[in-house]
């Protein structure tokens, strides 16, 4: 079907496309062709490599930003809460973060997180890790820096929307960090937002720790469903444009065959978001009325709310009448399909550098797809296995159990043919290699640990213990966050036209691989132990209840934790330093991978590609036998095929 | 730099690709109604049956509203029509028909309807009162007769307690405003009086003062009342008559099936709302209350937060379609004039547009029955 | 606009002209028809929701096979209807009757998932665990 004669063809069409859209809207484009002023050029830009790097700048920052709260909250899981936080960082902390999160421990000058800033930054580690870190940089930001140029595309479908979902998405950041500064503090009901906690936590009308009352807009809880309704928006808007794109800006010859592997990955994510987000959006909304109006979708009857606020006509009265579980139902009905928003583009991204280091194809590429395929679509039929505790009956919990098991097949197949692709390569162990390699094993203990948790009678044993929170750091944190390493190492020369330190990346590496283990893996034994995810002092007054030597290991925990942090410095530093004194590329393809983001100039400029784009073949043609070199770039035409000239656009 | 395909289509995939981008945007709005939907399911079955009102709303005036918006939905189709045959006067009075009748099925909304549920009071008498309101709420002969109550048999578990009407509001001007203030007991009232009455540290005494202010604003509505609080000493008679008024609600009539519980016509689906049974002063003690007590908003029951929310959120939508009509309607770079220079991605936009504009109509069509009729 | 090549918008833009030459509502017949179907059947689901369902034995005995008593004939039959009309808008007002497997394979997933996020909410209904009692008291 895409023969020579299409491929004639569509490159025609495109010209004379070019044509016709010149003569139907010249002013539209005018100015295109003279410099745009900074603002444009890099704040408001249309441009998806820029938007991409704004997306990826943002998200490390905020991903930096939740590992700090985790930190602090190590401090008081390892001390219990009566021991100051060091020198003057608790009241350095004290000073930004007020006092309805650290509080004066009696009897010292020192301060140390509160319980109620415990749960605080509880539930703003978990959102801002999984919507305001991760997403945005593995779905938004390597996706819109990577996919269009992989796939050909001058640019993403819908520029301006392009645009306009970052912008979504940076004012929900605003409602985030804003949400730190009000009267009670950002929200506590964990990044989960149950109610009827998160209806009557953070109660307008009543007072915050420093006695300043809490307004019905200006409170935490309100704030995060602002938040999350702006983020929701930009998610939806970006994903619309991402599926446009990868199936209308194809390159001709970009045949779905030869799709890279990241742009599948990014295909089937965005259908995630595409509708599984919007469900969240109509709980999110119900809340908020529910928060503002009094009206009470989540809000049980009967419902007493102990804390009697001081203005009493402020606070919402609710009618009751209303059902936590369907917050539950519709949070996690989005919240399943998430995981793999966290994660495909993650291997989409380990699967582009493996191939590109082993010098081999990838072993399986059309059953990985398959998997793919079969993932998204389980994924949308799993969730309330994050619900066995709600009182369900055997049957849709035998249901529930028996898809939850079915989607482990095709995660299995895609580790697997990883797996395998390294088999026989001639392995290059430069920093993103290494960082890709670790992923395997790393997402491999993350993924079958979930398996226990797939049965109810497990689960209820295992549900909000510490196990459950090894389970699935094991799969973002040494699993996607891996990953995004992997792929700023990789794709870092593309952008800035210069590589990073190798050195640095490898003690990165290193300090990173070695301290996540040994943060994570004590959590295991910690939750089989019995430990409770939420306990503001790491389990000491349940100490009846927990051997003693588990809640010790709360101490090499935080110290590992402590340790990652101080490796990520390294990151940091080798991350700014290197856009200005780093190892310049010796050309446009160092890597000398196939793909098609390495046939533009370094960097690519606005509009990408100064040649014409034809693919001839299939993404990962290394090592073919006879080739004259190792590898195969797609847009490299066969021997004596007649290259065809498109007709000039103008 | 040019996006290719953003008018003709792609020829493998056959799609422009606003066409694409526009039906992917629908599947997500299909999604977030799906999710009100089935919140609504969720809600209404699990809802105790007296929760559940039937023949709250004006079923001709939602009648008519739908007949307006399938009405748009054709006119926005002619309008393509029109384009395709390049005729652009008969677009333009098609579109414009599209937008003023979107702009009169919102008017109607706003005008009407809603305000029609701000005018009126609601409140649910808790189970321990219900005897003292016997003669509104008409429990104990249909229990013993077996018959309807709101549409459902009656039963001991689930008696009929809610009360609606009209608040006294020729004699207080306060009245509704008044009426949404929870029960204040005499104690917390007294409290908040207190405070910063017996402080010596004049910058925290300030503090307190304008605290005290600030719920004496919340919880007592007219101006000489809170006037007459804070003046010193306080007159323990006038302070028992302001508490009186705060904690009471003075209703002047009631709805039908308040007026005359007992009378089975009223247990029937009726057509309009009815209209309203002047009562002698029938005086509700707020104690006897549930909170929510008031105008009909979404505070005061769920089936009326499913109501405001879906058809809130729907006509925001409604508003969305009106506002891009109008651009493509007005002479003007990106609307009508592009008939001149670009007429086939004028016809995009409206085909576009319209697809957007049929899922309104699509979802109005399921809004429409569930919350009028059923 | 004159470069007409052998292409899917050259189609197009041959229909475009042919347009030309009928007449407007000759062309919008069908959209009149299904206009008018919709205003019918509005009528008919105003009308409807009237009949006492549930006092008539034959759809007291029809709806009982499937489980389904009271008003609760009414919403049914008022769903019944209200889909019906939502078909003819999607069929032809918004011509997925004739439009691309492109356009419709999201929208089948769409279809389904909807329908997954109604059916276990009524699941969870039907098969509570004996002793919950978050929805009888």
């Amino acid at each position: 079907m895409m023969g020579g004669d299409y491929l004639n063809l569509s490159l025609y069409n495109m010209a004379q496309d070019h044509a016709h859209d010149a003569h139907g809207h010249q002013d539209d484009h005018g100015h295109d062709h003279h410099e745009l002023g900074f603002w444009r050029k890099w704040v408001f830009s249309t441009d998806h490599k820029v938007i991409g790097m704004q997306y990826t700048v943002t998200g490390l920052a905020f991903l930096f930003f939740g590992f700090c709260l985790m930190m602090l909250m190590r401090w008081t899981i390892a001390k219990g809460g009566g021991t100051p936080l060091p020198g003057s960082l608790g009241g350095m902390m004290h000073g930004i973060f007020g006092d309805d999160v650290f509080v004066n421990v009696p009897g010292t000058e020192g301060y140390t997180l509160s319980p109620q800033g415990y749960n605080v930054f509880g539930a703003m580690h978990g959102t801002i890790m999984v919507f305001f870190g991760i997403v945005p940089i593995a779905m938004a930001g390597f996706g819109n820096f990577v996919m269009p140029l992989q796939i050909g595309a001058v640019d993403m479908a819908f520029p301006r929307l392009n645009m306009a979902s970052f912008w979504s998405f940076f004012i929900s950041c605003v409602f985030m960090v804003a949400s730190f500064f009000v009267p009670g503090s950002a929200a506590k009901s964990g990044w989960t937002n149950y109610p009827p906690l998160a209806g009557i936590a953070d109660l307008p009308g009543s007072l915050g720790a420093s006695g300043e009352m809490l307004g019905v807009w200006t409170n935490g809880g309100t704030l995060w469903l602002l938040g999350m309704v702006f983020n929701i928006t930009g998610s939806l808007l970006g994903s619309i444009n991402f599926i446009t794109t990868i199936v209308q800006l194809r390159a001709p010859g970009m045949t779905w065959g030869r799709l890279p592997f990241f742009c599948w990955a990014q295909f089937i994510t965005a259908y995630l978001l595409l509708l599984a987000f919007p469900p969240l959006e109509s709980a999110a909304v119900m809340n908020l009325f529910d928060r503002v109006f009094g009206s009470s979708f989540f809000q049980p009857s009967g419902l007493f709310v102990t804390q009697v606020a001081t203005a009493a006509n402020l606070v919402p009265q609710y009618s009751g009448g209303g059902s936590p579980i369907l917050w539950q139902h519709l949070f996690w009905f989005l919240a399943h399909p998430e995981v793999y928003v966290l994660i495909l583009p993650g291997i989409g991204m380990i699967t582009e550098i493996i191939a590109c280091n082993t010098r081999k194809p990838i072993w399986g590429y059309k059953a990985m797809v398959g998997a793919l395929f079969v993932l998204a679509f389980l994924s949308f039929i799993v969730w309330a296995h994050h619900m066995y505790m709600t009182g369900m009956g055997p049957k849709v919990s035998a249901f529930f159990q028996t898809t939850t098991i079915m989607i482990s097949v095709p995660s299995v197949i895609l580790l697997t043919a990883l797996l395998l692709s390294l088999w026989g390569g001639s392995i290059r162990f430069n920093t993103p290699m290494l960082f890709a390699t670790a992923f395997l094993p790393m997402f491999g203990i993350g993924g079958l640990t979930g398996i226990p948790l797939a049965f109810n009678a497990i689960d209820l044993f295992m549900h909000d213990t510490y196990y459950v929170i090894a389970h699935f750091h094991y799969v973002v944190a040494p699993g996607t966050i891996f990953a995004i390493f992997a792929g700023c190492y990789y794709w870092y020369p593309k952008a800035t036209g210069r590589f990073m330190s190798e050195t640095l990346g490898k003690i990165h590496f290193w300090g990173s691989l070695v301290f996540i283990n040994l943060l994570f893996f004590p959590m295991f034994l910690q939750g089989m132990a019995g430990m409770h995810r939420r306990w503001y002092d790491g389990g000491l007054a349940y100490s009846n209840t927990v051997l003693p030597e588990y809640i010790k290991m709360n101490e090499t925990v935080s110290y590992a934790a402590w340790a990652l942090g101080l490796f990520q410095l390294v990151f940091i530093f080798n991350f700014c330093y290197s856009i200005f004194r780093g190892k310049k590329v010796p050309n446009d393809n160092p890597w000398q991978a196939t793909t098609l983001e390495w046939d533009t100039p370094t960097p690519p400029p606005h509009g990408n590609f100064i040649k014409p784009i034809t693919v001839y073949r299939a993404a990962y043609e290394y090592s073919v036998p006879g080739a004259d070199k190792d590898y195969t770039p797609q847009s490299e035409p066969p021997a004596g095929t007649p290259i065809v000239v498109p007709a000039p656009a103008h | 730099m040019e996006i290719p395909y953003t008018v003709r289509p792609r020829p493998d995939t056959g799609l422009a690709n606003p066409k694409l981008g526009i039906w992917l945007f629908l599947a997500s709005e299909v999604m977030l109604f799906g999710g009100l939907f089935a919140g609504y399911i969720f809600m209404r079955l699990g809802a105790e049956p007296w929760m559940w009102p039937k023949g709250w709303l004006n079923v001709p005036v939602g009648t008519f509203n739908t007949f307006v918006l399938i009405f748009s939905s054709v006119t926005v189709i002619l309008a393509w029509e029109s384009l395709k045959m390049r005729k652009l006067f008969s677009y333009k009075v098609w579109l414009g028909l599209t937008w003023v009748c979107g702009l009169l099925f919102l008017t109607i909304k706003l005008s009407y309807e809603w305000p029609a549920k701000f005018h009126h009071f609601g409140a649910y008498i808790q189970k321990a009162a219900k005897e003292k309101y016997e003669p509104y709420l008409g429990n104990d002969a249909h229990v013993e007769n077996g018959a309807m109550i709101d549409g459902h048999e009656a039963r001991k578990g689930y008696p009929r307690l809610f009360l609606g009407g009209h608040l006294d509001l020729d004699h207080d001007k306060y009245a509704m405003a008044a009426s949404s203030v929870q029960y204040v007991a005499e104690e917390k009232l007294d409290a908040v009086l207190k405070l910063g009455k017996d402080e010596t540290d004049a910058n925290k005494k300030a503090k307190l003062i304008s605290r005290r202010d600030e719920i004496l604003n919340t919880i007592v509505i007219r101006p000489d009342d809170i006037a007459e609080l804070k003046k010193e000493p306080l007159d323990p008679k006038k302070k028992t008559e302001i508490l009186h008024r705060m904690n009471t609600v003075h209703m002047h009539a009631v709805d039908a099936e308040n007026a005359k519980p007992y009378d089975p016509e009223n247990d029937k689906a009726h057509f309009v709302p009815r209209d309203q049974i002047p009562v002698e002063h029938l005086v509700l003690d707020k104690q006897d209350l549930i909170a929510g007590h008031g105008p009909l908003v979404p505070k005061l029951n769920t089936y009326l937060a499913c109501y405001f929310m879906i058809t809130g959120l729907h006509g925001a939508h409604v508003l969305a379609g009106c506002i891009c009509f109008i651009y493509f309607w007005l002479p003007i770079k990106g609307g009508s004039k592009l008939f001149y220079t670009n007429p086939e991605q004028l016809l995009n936009r409206i085909e576009v547009s319209g697809l957007f504009w049929h899922l309104v109509d699509l979802i109005w069509i399921f809004v429409f029955p569930i919350f009028y009729l059923l | 606009m004159s470069d007409h090549t052998a292409t899917a918008s050259h189609v197009a833009d041959t229909h475009a002209q042919d347009a030309h030459h009928g007449s407007l509502m000759g062309h919008a017949k069908p959209y009149l028809v299904i206009g008018f179907l919709l205003f019918l059947f509005t009528g008919i689901t105003v009308a409807l929701s009237y009949v006492e369902f549930d006092k008539k034995p034959l759809f007291i005995w029809a709806f009982s096979k499937i489980g389904v008593t009271g008003f609760t004939i009414n919403i049914v039959i008022g769903m019944i209807v209200a889909t019906f009309k939502v078909c003819l808008v999607g069929a032809w007002f918004m011509h997925l009757k004739q439009e691309k497997m492109v356009i419709w394979r999201p929208l089948l997933f769409t279809f389904f998932f909807v329908a997954a996020l109604f059916l276990l909410f009524a699941l969870a209904f039907s098969d509570p665990i004996p002793t919950s009692s978050h929805w009888h008291h």
